[in-house]
């Protein structure tokens, strides 16, 4: 296999969660005693780490001068995932569950090269109110930054704050899929209300004094003085990725909180942790057009999701915007494993750029057996 | 033209209607002789739109169905029936067309109609053929949009964005109100907002009060010199007000009163012109 071209599957990601995890305590325990003592996250996952923008780029062999694309056309899913008070434990329920993402997200999202980001989420009152990973394709890293997240499992005050993770996706993301006129996908998961403002003071401690800098480096406009609340965040990262809320437990404050913020077709309900994976499939499947909802139930039950739960999915996702990627104009003309570029920051392949990105030629008057 | 599902054939008879994300053609169900309606998504990027429209008729279909059996344990007269699925249409077939691009086709059918011709836009009424609805005939249409109302609501189903006159069918003859494009419905988990009901209602008075040849900025309603006139108009100006949140009060309310002006009895579907100035 050439390098780059490594992809998760079902057994590579169960082989490294089972050789990361161990019957004594949480997968975690060593990140977390590594952060009781220094007071810092691992840079792979600090959410001020690396440069604080999180990218998602297509990978490329060189071959005589020019770049052909291994895999597909990159696909960033971040996800953020509520570790406050009794929801503490989800990482290691990540660990031994994101091995069922794999084989549905290849059904919902053939042919891309799927770039998995999953981090956590605590409150202000926390150290570390978010731990913000990088984009990776290849299980041994996925895992390896699952392991190096620190839940605090504590969350302060009721309202969480998943807010400045959701700042992250909307202002400090470089994704490429963004570049050819599509979008990733983000999901944020929580039993719990948000706030509705950022405060300046937490994105310095949670991104690094130059954040505002980096917001800018993106190519984002803000002024210090004139932060968006989290409802503009979310509008602004729903320019960018299918954004959505899953919520876990029936909290009607949740509900009513998040469907404010994302509308009542962005809010799902995640029966049990267990199962986000399918449901992230689902979502995917449904948005990319690749899953009709009449066959939601029988995706899931195929995917060992129980009948209740499958029901509670189907029922929530029905609101959601289907096939909203599908709809847009540049999707069917996303490069292909195999595309040559003449340079690796083309958004197009060779021959590609010219009608790529153009308003869509009407398709000629069909013959009289066209309804 | 002649398209076929598996075993099932229909006939493609004539356009009948046409909007951004769908087509509709009156068609023949060749195997049953049946009139539908082929609801086809004008391109692929709307066959979401059909979807969801196919997933929310089933979804309702199977709680009138519930509701049906559970009043049947109850009711007195076993003649009686609460026919909350005459407010839907019936879905006979939905199937991706391959040979049309890959679109969503939805096979719609209207239970008891035989004639799909029979129903009508409310909105046709009075913008097409220069007609409006007396004051009894207006009753039984919000009466039978209020009953729906009831089933959404209670089901938590948000028909908001869908209550337009021209989403709204009439059957004439039968007394048949009901709601066509259910494609924009959100399911709630949790009771529908007080807001978002209290809209609900006021849009289906305000079809009504349309379809009555009225004006709701000047509070006008043209009078036929009915004794009824003014207690029925004055109420449904202060039911499209808001001031009632809840279709299963509203619709209590609004029999009480209409049971108070007329005698419950089979009353014919009563048209007059409608006066441009009125």
């Amino acid at each position: 296999m050439i390098m780059g071209e490594h992809t998760s599957s079902r057994e590579s990601f169960e082989r490294e969660s089972r050789r990361a995890t161990s019957d004594d305590g949480p997968a975690t325990k060593k990140a977390e005693q590594h952060a009781h003592e220094t007071g810092k996250l691992n840079p792979l996952v600090d959410p001020a780490g690396y440069g604080v923008i999180r990218r998602s780029l297509p990978r490329f062999t060189e071959k005589d001068g020019h770049f052909i694309l291994n895999v597909g056309t990159p696909m960033p899913i971040e996800t953020r995932i509520d570790t406050t008070g009794s929801m503490g434990n989800n990482i290691d329920i990540c660990l031994r569950v994101m091995k069922n993402l794999f084989e549905p997200c290849e059904v919902a999202l053939p042919g891309y090269d799927k770039q998995i980001a999953t981090g956590i989420f605590g409150d202000v009152q926390d150290r570390f109110v978010l731990c913000r990973p990088q984009f990776e394709m290849e299980p041994e890293k996925i895992v390896k930054q699952l392991t190096l997240m620190v839940p605090e499992r504590d969350g302060g005050d009721l309202p969480e704050d998943p807010h400045y993770g959701i700042f992250g996706a909307a202002y400090l993301t470089a994704a490429y899929i963004n570049l050819i006129g599509l979008k990733g996908y983000d999901f944020t998961v929580s039993d719990a209300p948000a706030r509705d403002y950022l405060d300046e003071r937490e994105l310095i401690r949670i991104f690094g004094s130059e954040v505002f800098e980096k917001v800018k480096e993106n190519k984002f406009q803000m002024k210090k003085n004139d932060i968006p609340d989290t409802r503009e965040v979310v509008n602004d990262l729903l320019k960018r990725a299918h954004a959505f809320f899953l919520q876990v437990d029936n909290n009607r404050e949740t509900s009513t909180f998040w469907t404010k913020i994302f509308g009542p077709n962005r809010v799902v309900k995640l029966p049990r942790t267990e199962i986000l994976p399918q449901v992230q499939a689902t979502i995917i499947g449904l948005s990319e057009a690749t899953l009709q909802l009449a066959d939601v139930k029988d995706f899931l039950r195929k995917n060992n999701v129980s009948a209740g739960d499958a029901e509670i999915v189907a029922h929530s996702v029905a609101n959601i915007p289907i096939g909203a990627q599908a709809a847009l104009p540049n999707f069917k003309k996303r490069p292909q494993k195999g595309d040559v570029f003449k340079n690796k920051t083309d958004p197009w392949p060779m021959n590609e750029g010219e009608s790529a990105g153009k308003k869509p030629i009407k398709p000629a008057k069909k013959s009289s057996g066209w309804l | 033209m002649e398209i076929a599902n598996g075993p099932l054939l229909y006939e493609v008879v004539e356009l009948v209607r046409e909007i951004e994300e769908f087509r509709l053609c009156l068609c023949i169900q060749k195997n049953t002789g049946r009139e539908c309606l082929l609801q086809i998504a004008t391109e692929a990027k709307y066959n979401g739109d059909l979807q969801r429209n196919v997933f929310i008729l089933k979804e309702l279909k199977r709680l009138s169905d519930e509701l049906e059996m559970e009043y049947a344990k109850v009711k007195k007269d076993p003649k009686k029936l609460l026919n909350y699925h005459l407010g839907f249409p019936e879905v006979v077939d939905s199937f991706i067309f391959s040979g049309q691009d890959n679109r969503q086709v939805n096979i719609l059918a209207f239970r008891n109609v035989e004639r799909v011709n029979n129903l009508e836009p409310l909105i046709k009424l009075t913008e097409k053929d220069g007609l409006r609805v007396d004051l009894r005939t207006s009753a039984w249409i919000l009466g039978k949009l209020l009953k729906l109302l009831v089933l959404t609501q209670s089901e938590k189903i948000s028909v908001e964005p869908m209550l337009e006159s021209a989403n709204i069918l009439i059957e004439p003859d039968q007394h048949y109100a009901l709601i066509f494009d259910w494609s924009k419905a959100i399911i709630y988990d949790d009771a529908i907002d007080a807001e978002i009901r209290r809209i609900e209602i006021s849009k289906a008075v305000r079809a009504v009060i349309t379809a009555l040849g009225g004006n709701l900025e000047r509070n006008y309603f043209p009078d036929d010199g009915e004794k009824a006139f003014k207690p029925y108009t004055e109420y449904l100006l202060r039911l499209e007000s808001g001031i009632i949140g809840k279709a299963k009060k509203a619709h209590e309310d609004f029999y009480q009163l209409v049971d108070s002006l007329w005698k419950r009895e089979f009353y014919p579907f009563t048209t007059k012109p409608l006066e441009r100035d009125e």
